[in-house]
């Protein structure tokens, strides 16, 4: 891989350049994304907020190159992905989607293991696949067959499977939405403990409360374009989220925490 | 580990007593002592033994060859389908792949193009494949609907050449339902190396047959350009259909009934799953084609009839208890 990107900063660890794209010709000619130009820092916890359909997951899909830019250009550390081969692409970013499935009777293991795919030592990493089940507290269930889970716990355990790939860069289609309250405390915990280790973790929320807790920045997307993105506390204002959602927000104060709660 | 390893075990033993079994009987019975002397060379000479060394090596084994590879080819065809399409009851006959391959040798014999047989039936197989692959988009039910359909058309197109080219009735017939009675050494030679460099290929990449049973975003997050890889296998399954159809016919079954058995066997793991599969495509033909030839000595019955047979009731349970894919 060829760094393209030098710059005497660090350069970020994603950034798209005048992005547009989407699934095919769209019936009214416009694209899903458009023109998204943005820059995550290294070791930041981006959230993806906005409105259903506007975007999120295509925009992470385009990271992923599952599509493929229409417009526009993305860098992974400074690599521009449309150059590069898929496996050096998931050697720097791994990724849960909202609706992982799997097909076949596998044990939580081996699905994890899976993760090791873009390395090539799936079959000789059971030291790695055991370190990211402790790490999502699943650990237990490394034996049983992912047929015999629940839907939270297949949630954990792709989530363990995208730790497993080792990549700098996470990126996570509404990881919490599957999830009771104490899991999902888990859950955001675990990716604020892996941004803390210097790991880029970018991912799609709805909980808008959840964002303004555990990320650090935030990034609005309506209509397919980058409404507003800065820092989770300077973004995620009453304004912005009238703005996007076309419902009134109000910002109140937690009594117990003394932190900031939206409240639409 | 040790259940694996025990009936892998197994599975070989029954291979070989089949093997010896399928040698043995047939419209003229066999001694051991006889077809030992035709393997390994000795023997006394005399007329009657002549004969049976005659049959053992110029029929009876390359027939029972012909039998372990085309079951192991047809089990690694289903097995790729099942895993390239997501779907446990795939299979190149009931997708109408086995069909495609007949079709194209059916019109290939009554307008006589030219083409060979085995190259007509890759035709075949390849553009059903591609047919389905683009109207299945993914979709479970739509592509065993979508087989459905091109079935029935298939098969259609097949019985019209049958009606258009009665002379050759007969051969069409012995496509269309399968028999092993046309095996030679020259096929076993091409199937073997069809099976060999399959099965080898498919070892080496099996963790790519394991990350296409996760969901396409996944499957291209971990690495794989699963587009290309699926075009591949789905090309690879086509030929192992396309020259088992061309040797022996449409049998149907195998390929749906061998991968899932091994999958209760050995797991969902590829690596173990392509060897089992084999194994159990190998005994449930062989084992098919001696029932073939048993039960209406010393006449035989297409083997298309006992795997149909054996695999239908299969298929129905796959459908009752589909809960979870595979």
């Amino acid at each position: 891989m060829v760094s393209e990107h030098s710059k005497a900063v660090p350069c970020p660890s994603i950034e798209t350049v005048g992005l547009c794209g989407g699934y095919g010709e769209s019936s009214d000619g416009k694209d899903v994304i458009r023109s998204i130009t943005i820059g995550l820092e290294p070791g930041s916890f981006t959230a993806i907020i906005g409105p259903n359909g506007s975007g999120k997951s295509t925009f992470l899909k385009h990271l992923i190159r599952e599509l493929k830019a229409k417009e526009g250009r993305i860098f992974l550390c400074g690599n521009d992905i449309s150059s590069m081969k898929q496996r050096d692409v998931a050697r720097l970013i791994a990724f849960e989607g909202q609706n992982s499935t799997c097909s076949g009777d596998f044990t939580v293991a081996q699905i994890v293991a899976l993760g090791r795919y873009a390395h090539g030592d799936e079959r000789t990493s059971s030291r790695k696949v055991m370190d990211a089940l402790e790490k999502v507290g699943i650990a237990h269930l490394s034996d049983k067959s992912v047929t015999r889970i629940s839907g939270g716990e297949f949630q954990l355990a792709m989530l363990a499977r995208a730790i497993c790939q080792d990549t700098d860069i996470l990126v996570l289609d509404e990881p919490i939405n599957n999830l009771d309250p104490k899991h999902q405390r888990v859950l955001m915990d675990l990716l604020v403990g892996l941004y803390k280790e210097g790991k880029t973790v970018v991912c799609v929320l709805h909980d808008i409360n959840a964002a303004l807790r555990y990320c650090t920045h935030c990034a609005i997307v309506k209509d397919g374009r980058l409404f507003a993105y800065g820092k989770a506390m300077d973004v995620i204002t009453t304004e912005n989220l009238c703005n996007v959602y076309g419902i009134e927000a109000r910002m109140v104060e937690d009594p117990v925490s003394g932190c900031s709660i939206v409240v639409f | 580990m040790k259940k694996t390893a025990l009936c892998t075990t197994l599975l070989l033993v029954l291979l070989f007593v089949l093997t010896i079994v399928g040698v043995c009987i047939g419209s003229v019975g066999i001694p051991l002592s006889t077809v030992v002397e035709a393997v390994f060379g000795t023997g006394n000479g005399s007329n009657a033994s002549q004969s049976s060394v005659f049959i053992i090596r110029n029929i009876r084994l390359p027939r029972v060859v012909c039998a372990v590879l085309a079951g192991s080819a047809l089990a690694l065809g289903g097995l790729v389908f099942q895993s390239v399409f997501r779907n446990p009851m795939a299979d190149s006959y009931i997708l109408g792949v086995s069909s495609g391959a007949s079709c194209l040798i059916g019109f290939n014999m009554l307008l006589a193009i030219g083409l060979g047989n085995t190259f007509a039936a890759l035709v075949g197989s390849l553009c059903t494949t591609a047919l389905l692959f683009s109207t299945a988009k993914g979709d479970h039910n739509r592509l065993l609907l979508s087989g459905i359909a091109v079935n029935f058309l298939l098969s259609a197109l097949t019985t019209l050449t049958i009606y258009l080219g009665r002379r050759q009735l007969d051969t069409v017939i012995y496509w269309t339902m399968g028999s092993l009675s046309g095996s030679s050494w020259p096929k076993a030679v091409v199937l073997s190396a069809v099976v060999l460099v399959s099965s080898i290929v498919l070892t080496a990449r099996a963790s790519v047959l394991d990350i296409l049973l996760l969901d396409d975003s996944t499957a291209i997050s971990s690495g794989l350009d699963a587009g290309v890889a699926r075009m591949l296998l789905l090309a690879m399954a086509s030929a192992l259909t396309a020259v088992v159809v061309s040797f022996c016919g449409i049998i149907g079954f195998v390929g749906l009934m061998s991968p899932h058995f091994a999958r209760l066997i050995v797991g969902a793991k590829h690596r173990s799953l392509i060897p089992t599969s084999m194994l159990l495509g190998a005994v449930i033909l062989l084992l098919s084609d001696i029932l073939a030839r048993c039960i209406v000595a010393p006449s035989e019955l297409p083997i298309g009839i006992i795997t149909s047979i054996l695999g239908a009731p299969v298929f129905l349970v796959l459908l009752r208890r589909r809960r979870n894919g595979f």
